[in-house]
């Protein structure tokens, strides 16, 4: 047996552990569940008020484009994060050392352990996917081969989600190993993706009608995968929707099926550069020699009593990258919302 | 760094804090790949040959990480797989490992269970699994309690008496070093300072113990009066008294 093999089956044995003397019948109960909810409950249920929902809302036929390009936006940046927050939990160094000490190599561990993930992937798409079937079909009629392709898209984009995020977390893994400074800077990149997702909600809600109007501003995101899938789903129900778009179904359809080939191919050759230990024996130290002005300031305001503990908490707080990010973030939180506050009074209560 | 270690002796690498033990024997296993320069472990060569030289060496960690959700015979079965040993070949060695760690009856439990004595002694279980012909030993007896130590180093001194392997044991303890190494080499700042027999690197620098002989090595001195720094400090309750008077 292939070593990732190994490594895949014991992934597996480990996020199934609670069901370890009963893992078959576990994976029978669910993945008959997860069926039953895809090909009989969830069209039950989305043909009890969608119909309705349809005839009540004639325009949902014209936002049905929008909707599904952000909604496959949003899922594709969530899956992405996902395996981002597992790296600060726990340190996996003394695992990679005595795998890497056997005969595996290092892309056998990170592929070994991404397909040992697919199963539970397996079941997010069988939850996922029926939602949108069951969403769309009213408005389109679907037939059972844009059923199928439908499956296929969601299934590509959720792996590949999964794929670019165990990628970018084993690397910041390698990074966070070599120092204090990296693990700041990863907290960073998680704290900038989550707003990136809340600024992907809140444009949908304030701007829809904006977008509606303006498709081809999309044509600016061409780079972000989620929406190379969405092509092929926009084109399969109405072919006629990808005509303001640069990348045409051809085009689509090769980046979806080359891109995470050669992206899984690369992580499996080059493993070796994200996913290592080596990261553990450089140290990148920061030298202060001396206080700056600002705590000195600090120091003279407050009085003996709790000056070493102000100073203390403060260093602590502002010497991390992570807190300044959070202070620019409220800062501009503040302005968006000062900006928006004095649009708004002129807009409606100069009226 | 020139090393060359006779087969079924035991070496010990010594060194202090960052003296590059755990990246040598790191380089020796091919876990990572030297910079500069090339090794022979077991007639194969660490860069060409890693995957030869991996499957004749059992490696224990400095900090091993063992899966908690899975129990002793799980991760046992896992690594020997790593090894491409066939399932009753696995089956049989982990029987004996577990008898001869005194692990039997607790193979089932999972290892979030087990004390750090315990877990280390499945660490060398896993180091021993197939078999090698040289196994590597960083700080086997770091951050265990003296017990635990002790046990561990009766442990190696019997694989080194009755298994007939080469062990090689990086750590900075010197007692466990001169109790258990037939040779022992000493490292610092990737340098090799001094190789022998314990009694010939003591004996060379006219030292009575390892630990004095390390010490002269090193160049470290002793400090005569290591509370000195007092007398240095102002008293400062003294001080914060004067002010409060002169304030009245």
């Amino acid at each position: 047996m292939s070593l990732w093999k190994t490594i895949a089956k014991n992934e597996l044995k480990l996020r199934t552990n609670k069901f370890r003397n009963h893992r078959v019948l576990f994976f029978i109960i669910l993945y008959s569940f997860l069926i039953l909810w895809a090909f009989l409950l969830a069209p039950i249920l989305f043909d009890l008020f969608m119909p309705t929902l349809v005839e009540t809302i004639p325009e949902i036929n014209s936002a049905v484009a929008l909707i599904i390009e952000y909604v496959l936006m949003a899922v594709f940046l969530s899956i992405f994060i996902y395996p981002l927050n597992s790296i600060y939990r726990k340190t996996e160094i003394g695992f990679k050392e005595i795998i890497l000490a056997s005969p595996a190599t290092a892309g056998d561990i990170f592929i070994g352990e991404f397909i040992g993930r697919l199963p539970i992937f397996l079941g997010g798409i069988l939850v996922f996917t029926p939602i949108i079937i069951g969403l769309l079909n009213p408005v389109f009629n679907l037939n059972v081969i844009q059923s199928i392709v439908i499956y296929g898209c969601i299934s590509g984009l959720i792996i590949f989600a999964a794929l670019l995020g165990s990628i970018v977390a084993a690397w910041l893994e390698h990074k966070i190993a070599k120092s204090e400074r990296a693990r700041d800077l990863g907290k960073i990149l998680l704290f900038l993706l989550s707003i990136v997702m809340v600024a992907i909600i809140y444009t949908l809600q304030f701007l829809f009608s904006f977008l509606l109007n303006n498709p081809q501003l999309r044509n600016w995101l061409i780079f972000y995968p989620s929406l190379w899938f969405s092509n092929i789903f926009l084109y399969l129900i109405e072919p006629a929707l990808l005509s303001r778009y640069i990348l045409n179904i051809w085009s689509s359809l090769a980046l979806v099926i080359i891109i995470p080939l050669v992206t899984l191919l690369i992580a499996y050759k080059k493993a070796d550069s994200f996913f290592t230990v080596e990261g553990g024996i450089e140290k990148i130290s920061s030298v202060i020699e001396r206080e700056n002005k600002f705590y000195k300031l600090i120091r003279k305001s407050t009085g003996h009593k709790w000056e070493g503990l102000i100073i203390t908490q403060t260093k602590e707080f502002l010497r991390r990258r992570e807190s300044i990010m959070k202070i620019v973030y409220l800062g501009g939180w503040f302005i968006v919302w000062k900006l928006y506050f004095c649009w708004f009074k002129r807009s409606y209560l100069a009226v | 760094m020139n090393l060359k270690i006779p087969y079924g002796k035991t070496y010990g690498l010594l060194g202090p804090n960052g003296a590059g033990k755990t990246t040598t024997v790191r380089m020796l296993n091919a876990i990572i790949s030297p910079t500069a320069g090339t090794a022979e472990v077991v007639g194969f060569n660490i860069i060409t040959q890693s995957k030869q030289v991996k499957i004749n060496c059992g490696f224990l960690p400095e900090s091993p990480g063992l899966y908690q959700k899975l129990t002793a015979k799980e991760f046992l079965e896992f690594v020997g797989e790593l090894y491409y040993l066939p399932k009753d070949v696995i089956s049989s060695r982990i029987e004996e490992l577990l008898e001869i760690f005194e692990l039997e009856g607790r193979e089932n439990d999972l290892l979030e269970g087990y004390s750090r004595g315990m877990k280390q002694k499945v660490c060398l279980c896993a180091a021993l699994i197939q078999d090698p012909k040289i196994i590597f030993l960083d700080e086997p007896t770091s951050n265990l309690d003296p017990a635990a130590a002790r046990m561990v180093k009766d442990l190696i001194s019997e694989l080194a008496k009755k298994a007939d392997k080469t062990i090689f044991i990086c750590t900075h303890l010197l007692d466990a070093a001169e109790e258990l190494c037939d040779l022992i080499g000493i490292i610092d700042k990737g340098e090799l300072k001094v190789e022998g027999t314990p009694k010939e690197i003591i004996d060379s620098v006219g030292a009575k113990d390892l630990e004095d002989a390390y010490l002269k090595i090193m160049g470290v001195t002793k400090i005569e009066d290591l509370l000195a720094w007092r007398e240095d400090v102002p008293d400062n309750l003294e001080k914060e008294n004067q002010k409060k008077k002169k304030k009245k």
